[in-house]
């Protein structure tokens, strides 16, 4: 039974409980493992490699969430996916909607678009679809000659065209296939 | 405000069907690790759901999808009574209020967590592995409410990802149709939980202090985060071979058979996610086969719980790839990526010696997977050198659970070497630099039956 001490005061008696010295001690060890967390915590950011990571990526990713978070729009955050994503998207806007499901576009390499002043990653036929919903076809695949439309680009400027004969279907391809594809 | 709260309820789904799961076999442990295995579990089960429901050629709408999931939901939780007790006697202990030291760590890993979790919610899935596989054939599943959808139609030339497991497909259906356009948030609780339960897991041994300090080295991993907030396969085949493995050793510690069942349910989630991991399961077979041999097992017992713990991954691996792979109008010849030289062991070694040259202790080596290796090696060679002193002084160390983490460790360090020498397209710098996370969580639980840390973690007081 813990033992009380009354203060004579004016009024109903004041009951202290007593302060055990464990219970002192112990706030001091809480208190003692809390700058041992923080010192931790110090030194593991005093390992290079974790501060260069954090610098790089976590306040990086910080700085970004800030302007981040005031721009939620889902057309800007596919932006994200880069040039890929947005130079294929500016592509499929010259296919007639209409023709869009049953076309099949042979399309030229990156280094095509490099050759013309283009800097754009050809994106593989299933990212493009993903991307665009157009099927599109690589000119060093068998199925290169099943094409019906080409993307091709002139002076800067680029275009989507049905294929009228096999005779263009060749050329196309035999032209296309001089620039190496890259994955 | 409307994604937080839909996350949160799907993730309070997946809790009640894991809690089903994990009731039905008992299993005892701390409330938080419980709480977060069962998680992890629900959504293993969300994954399945829609790949079933395929299987059973039930059009993927986003009714029959949430029908089927309250089809599971009740399945799971028959036993109602029973449920809820094993619920009352999580939620009895749990200790929600950290203790004053622990709130650093928390923070620190708190705020890398988030960074983490918005950038999954905020980004487009990145990884082209994902936007040629499973999320092209996702956005499909949508528009044309089946996953044998329109993406097999377009020329697959140089791509064998949309020939990988169907469960983040799944999992990227689900969300997509629950108000994310780019699904993938899933993984925001695949890493909450995991989290949860590796600090779980670490302070059975460790004090919180010690506990959280190998904890924020594991989140610092740099490749792991990375995939933390980027959906691939891996970071979650690495929590699931985690869960395997240590409900493996708690089985060997508390000789309960559910255990082993739980270990060999938690490798066929694994071996859901990444086909080629029967293959570590095997090597973890041969763990319990040590096991079984040190405990002198009879023979029969041995037999029916060896071929429970590989079986069910082998069962997930047939259900889930062999059968996916036969479904699909696009043909792809599993057998022409297995190496066909078998007798020429120099690409083994070869990969061996790149494992450790080019990733593990190259020069970037710290820049990939941080400082958790050089930790580990630190008190591997302390305890190496405790153990030699206690056997000169002729003192027992009996326990044997560090021995057994170290063994899993070398599943996945000497696996992965394997599986890159069986599958050459398992290439060094993708698919071997991310199947190595597994190392990463398996490191800091050995560090928590390391005899020297846990000598050192007794004499801070509590």
């Amino acid at each position: 039974m813990k033992k009380t001490k009354e203060i004579p005061v004016e009024g109903p008696s004041l009951k202290i409980l007593p302060v055990t010295a464990p219970a002192v001690l112990r706030r001091g060890n809480v208190l003692l493992l809390t700058l041992g967390s923080s010192v931790i915590i110090f030194l593991f950011f005093l390992l290079i490699g974790n501060m260069i990571w954090f610098n790089d990526r976590i306040i990086q990713y910080w700085k970004e969430y800030s302007d981040q978070s005031s721009n939620l729009d889902i057309e800007y955050r596919k932006s994200l996916l880069g040039k890929p994503y947005t130079l294929s998207v500016e592509i499929a806007k010259g296919m007639p909607p209409q023709y869009k499901n049953n076309a099949l576009v042979l399309m030229p390499s990156q280094r095509y678009f490099k050759e013309r002043g283009v800097d754009y990653h050809v994106p593989i036929p299933v990212v493009f679809y993903y991307y665009t919903g157009i099927k599109t076809v690589w000119a060093n695949s068998k199925d290169a000659s099943k094409a019906t439309y080409c993307f091709t680009l002139e002076n800067g400027a680029g275009s989507i065209e049905k294929i009228s004969d096999s005779v263009r279907l060749k050329k196309l391809i035999a032209l296309f296939n001089t620039y190496t594809y890259d994955l | 405000m409307t994604e937080i709260l839909t996350i949160i309820g799907l993730t309070i789904v997946q809790f009640i069907i894991g809690l089903g799961i994990l009731s039905c076999l008992n299993i005892q442990g701390k409330s938080f690790m419980r709480i977060a295995v069962a998680v992890l579990s629900g959504i293993m089960i969300f994954a399945l759901i829609p790949y079933v429901l395929q299987i059973i050629q039930i059009r993927l709408t986003g009714i029959n999808i949430a029908i089927g999931i309250a089809v599971v939901t009740i399945v799971c939780n028959i036993q109602i009574k029973k449920n809820w007790n094993y619920l009352k006697d999580i939620t009895k202990s749990l200790r929600l209020k950290p203790r004053l030291y622990e709130i650093p760590f928390f923070l620190l890993i708190g705020l890398i967590f988030f960074i983490g979790a918005w950038r999954c919610f905020y980004e487009p899935p990145l990884s082209r592995d994902l936007t040629s596989g499973a999320e092209a054939i996702a956005e499909y599943t949508i528009k044309e409410k089946t996953m044998i959808n329109s993406v097999f139609s377009v020329n697959l030339d140089n791509n064998n990802n949309i020939f990988k497991s169907p469960s983040i497909t799944s999992l990227q259906v689900i969300y997509k149709y629950a108000g994310f356009p780019f699904g993938q948030v899933w993984l925001i609780s695949v890493v909450l939980f995991f989290l949860i339960f590796i600090y779980s897991v670490l302070r059975e041994k460790l004090h919180p202090i010690v506990a959280g300090t190998l904890l924020l080295f594991l989140i610092a991993v740099p490749q792991m985060y990375a995939y933390s907030f980027i959906v691939l396969f891996d970071y979650t085949n690495a929590v699931f071979y985690t869960i395997t493995c240590y409900f493996l050793f708690k089985y060997f510690k508390e000789k309960t058979t559910n255990n082993l069942i739980f270990a060999a349910i938690a490798g066929g989630f694994a071996t859901y996610l990444r086909s080629e991991t029967p293959l570590l399961i095997c090597l973890l077979g041969l763990i319990l086969l040590i096991y079984f041999i040190r405990e002198k097992t009879s023979f029969m017992t041995m037999l029916w719980q060896g071929c429970l713990f590989i079986g069910i991954p082998f069962l997930f691996y047939f259900v889930t790839s062999w059968w996916y792979i036969h479904m699909l109008p696009a043909t792809y010849p599993v057998s022409e990526q297995i190496n066909k030289n078998l007798g020429d062991l120099q690409p083994l070694f070869d990969r061996f010696i790149d494992i450790n040259g080019q990733l593990l202790f190259s020069d970037i080596s710290t820049a990939l997977y941080g400082y958790v290796l050089y930790l580990f090696l630190l008190f591997l060679i302390a305890e190496i050198l405790f153990v030699f002193v206690s056997w000169i002084k002729k003192r027992k160390v009996s326990d044997a659970s560090s021995t057994y983490w170290l063994l899993a460790i070398l599943t996945v360090y000497l696996g992965v070497t394997l599986i890159g020498f069986l599958l050459p397209l398992a290439d060094l710098n993708n698919t071997t630099k991310r199947e190595l996370f597994k190392l990463f969580p398996l490191l800091v639980i050995y560090l928590s039956y390391n005899k020297v840390m846990v000598k050192l973690s007794e004499k801070i007081p509590v």
